[in-house]
């Protein structure tokens, strides 16, 4: 497994822990009422299954996986799955931040970090479909030969 | 990898970048950036994520991946998930397209519940390509057998 797949996994796992226990919150919430101002926190959560856990296992697993791009860079340019997986993790992390805070107390400051995290997170997700696209083939089609 | 894998999973990865997109139009929205309206985008949105983005690439995947058998039914199997992933595609798209007439009711319906029917037959056409082959290695070798 390239080193690339694991840690794109193990922070997969990290997310997928962190968005469990919000997720676990949340639900003690609702059948205890601990505090309706936990509620501003369950779009981080539902993001951080889905896009921090979910869609980042997914791409690392394909990053490995799926047809080599070529013989020299057989899980694709490393240049476009390592920024992916930079602005995908700080996007994300800029977004459990800011959005429950922008939620409970508006800020322009909130709304701007707002802002960049879902172009980070856009960014992320574009490079990753750029760096698996060529590798979506079968046999008799090669993208590039050394 | 098969030809119904590429096509799945090449529309698994046009839908996450769409998905994408949509995501930072809300989250901009909700920063106030943006006008309230795009936050009417977050149905659409988690439409694709979900059923275009992860249905697709897990069913994808999962034809690429689990065991082949041999059968004299399977190319009208193929056809039938052929079909189906046609069918869900379509489906997604006229979602999206509803969302674009959301002022007009009339279309917007009709849009919505042929995007509903689609995806609601999508899903056996696409199931029947894959059940048979979660099988044990010993049942699909008793089925090549008789």
């Amino acid at each position: 497994m390239p080193l690339i797949t694991r840690v794109y996994i193990r922070t997969a796992l990290i997310a997928m822990l962190v968005g469990l226990a919000c997720s676990a919150m949340l639900l003690a919430n609702q059948a205890f009422h601990l505090n309706d101002v936990l509620w501003i926190l369950q779009p981080a959560c539902y993001h951080l299954l889905t896009i921090g856990w979910l869609t980042q296992l997914i791409a690392g697993v394909a990053i490995w996986l799926f047809p080599p791009h070529s013989r020299e860079l057989p899980h694709g340019d490393p240049r476009l799955t390592w920024s992916a997986y930079v602005a995908l993790n700080l996007g994300l992390l800029l977004r459990i931040v800011a959005e429950p805070l922008h939620t409970w107390h508006p800020s322009n400051l909130l709304a701007y970090i707002l802002v960049a995290s879902g172009l980070l997170q856009m960014m992320a997700i574009w490079l990753i479909v750029l760096a698996l696209w060529p590798r979506v083939r079968g046999r008799a089609n090669r993208s590039v030969e050394s | 990898m098969p030809t119904m894998s590429q096509f799945l999973l090449r529309a698994a990865l046009i839908w996450l970048a769409i998905g994408a997109f949509l995501g930072m139009l809300i989250l901009t929205s909700k920063a106030g950036l943006l006008p309230g309206q795009f936050l009417g985008l977050r149905g659409i949105h988690g439409q694709i994520m979900l059923l275009g983005w992860m249905l697709q690439a897990a069913i994808g995947t999962a034809i690429w991946i689990f065991p082949r058998i041999s059968s004299p039914q399977i190319p009208r199997a193929w056809r039938v998930a052929s079909a189906g992933a046609w069918a869900l595609n379509i489906g997604i798209a006229c979602a999206l397209v509803a969302q674009v007439f959301a002022s007009n009711q009339i279309v917007y319906r009709v849009l919505a519940l042929l995007a509903a029917l689609l995806e609601l037959i999508a899903g056996p056409l696409l199931v029947s390509q894959i059940w048979a082959r979660t099988n044990s290695i010993n049942t699909l070798h008793e089925s090549v057998r008789h």
